[in-house]
């Protein structure tokens, strides 16, 4: 069944945390239902979501410089970053891990940053090239494939605990720490990123609502 | 102005943020959003109990992962096997503090403390006491919902189970068919108790005498 569309004069926000429909009070809205502070754009314009976001970033370059995963084949080392253990695991045949993996690590992350990097300028400096609709499909995406990166950590966690042997041992690379931090980050990113910011930038809103807000 | 009674008469869709009236629907239907069609809510009478059932179910299963190897394998001779508590000990042994406190809060603490949550709430707004404990625990768990990640890990396990082959013979342990009952029951009751759906279920229970 297709549910009616409500039409409202008001502004109306979603509360993230227990989805309940909330006044849009400016900057100092607290959800009526769980009392957390939905964020609003008027002063804090996603800082903090920038802030997240590039420490993200600067944690995913020594991720792709430093070894993911080392290892030890009797006596004789070696070590592979990210794009090296996919490469690898192309060259072996597997095809659909390395494809996963490449997904994982170096697809999702980098369409995360650029999806939150281009929402939040364009929030600062609004242009309508690209509808609301199709820039909260974006964010809807960056929201629902950003977990999936977390993928590369565990395989080498499960690597790690699991290949303990005499002769071959598999320990884990700097990388790994230095990745998960990023995921971390972008975890933090998107969910601190204000989804209204996308819609409330049009011409002649901002001054009502600020005579609203105080 | 809008009476809060009239904006909980109101939902949001999560994917278009288009406002949608909530109506009352029949047994076993289903609402979507009238402009990108993903799922709004459903009805089904019995679902606070489905869902309490379930969610015992759910923490047997979870005990089995969390107790018993999920893979052990088997190399020239010597065997080696895999459970959740010790991926972290390795991990936190190995330096790699951070990684290992990440990996413990996503696929140990994290659904742990959802299923006891779960559990508790569903047995709260079923025999509808403790409203103050009741807000509190779902409030909690609008928080820790987002750094849950089991289904990812179960697909980590199959990636590096494939990486293995042919090196080594792998046995697959209990722990593992137990996640994957974990996974699939987790993934159903987030399914027919999603957020807002709790909150109303609350709301219809303690605030609407």
């Amino acid at each position: 069944m297709s549910n009616k569309i409500f039409e409202s004069k008001e502004d109306l926000l979603r509360c993230p945390l227990c989805e309940a429909v909330n006044y849009d009070r400016g900057r100092l809205t607290k959800c009526r239902r769980c009392h957390s502070s939905l964020y609003s754009y008027k002063y804090f314009k996603n800082e903090k979501s920038v802030a997240f976001l590039i420490t993200a970033i600067i944690a995913y370059i020594p991720a792709n410089i430093y070894p993911m995963m080392i290892t030890k084949n009797f006596g004789h080392e070696i070590s592979s970053t990210i794009l090296g253990g996919v490469i690898l695991l192309w060259q072996q045949g597997s095809y659909p891990i390395s494809l996963i993996i490449l997904f994982a690590s170096i697809f999702v992350p980098i369409v995360k940053f650029v999806i939150l990097l281009y929402l939040i300028i364009n929030a600062k400096y609004p242009k309508q090239e690209v509808s609301n609709s199709t820039k909260k499909n974006m964010y809807y995406l960056a929201e629902i494939i950003g977990p999936w990166s977390m993928i590369d950590v565990f395989v080498v966690a499960i690597l790690a605990s699991l290949i303990h042997l005499k002769s071959v041992e598999i320990i884990a690379g700097n990388a790994a720490t230095a990745f998960a931090l990023s995921v971390f980050f972008t975890l933090l990113a998107a969910q601190s990123f204000d989804i209204g910011s996308i819609e409330k930038h049009k011409e002649g809103q901002g001054d009502s609502r600020d005579s609203k807000t105080r | 102005m809008i009476t809060d009674r009239e904006l909980d008469k109101l939902i949001i869709c999560k994917k278009c943020h288009k406002i949608h009236e909530v109506e009352q629907l029949e047994h076993g239907e289903i609402a979507t959003c009238s402009y990108c069609g993903t799922t709004l809510y459903s009805c089904d009478k019995d679902s606070i109990k489905k869902a309490f059932a379930l969610s015992l179910a759910s923490m047997i299963f979870l005990i089995l992962t969390n107790f018993f190897p999920l893979v052990q394998i088997d190399f020239l001779g010597s065997e080696q096997y895999v459970t959740i508590f010790k991926t972290m000990v390795t991990l936190s042994s190995e330096g790699f503090w951070f990684v290992a406190l990440m990996v413990s809060v996503l696929i140990f603490i994290s659904p742990i403390v959802i299923v006891m949550i779960h559990i508790m709430l569903f047995g709260l707004i079923y025999f509808k006491r403790e409203k103050e404990l009741a807000r509190k625990l779902l409030i909690f768990l609008g928080y820790i919902l987002p750094w849950h990640m089991s289904d990812i890990f179960l697909i980590s396990i199959l990636v590096a189970l494939v990486k293995l082959i042919g090196f080594v013979q792998i046995n697959i342990g209990i722990a593992f068919f137990s996640l994957v009952a974990f996974v699939i029951i987790d993934l159903y009751i987030t399914r027919v108790m999603p957020m807002h759906t709790l909150w109303f279920n609350y709301q219809k229970v303690f605030e609407d005498e």
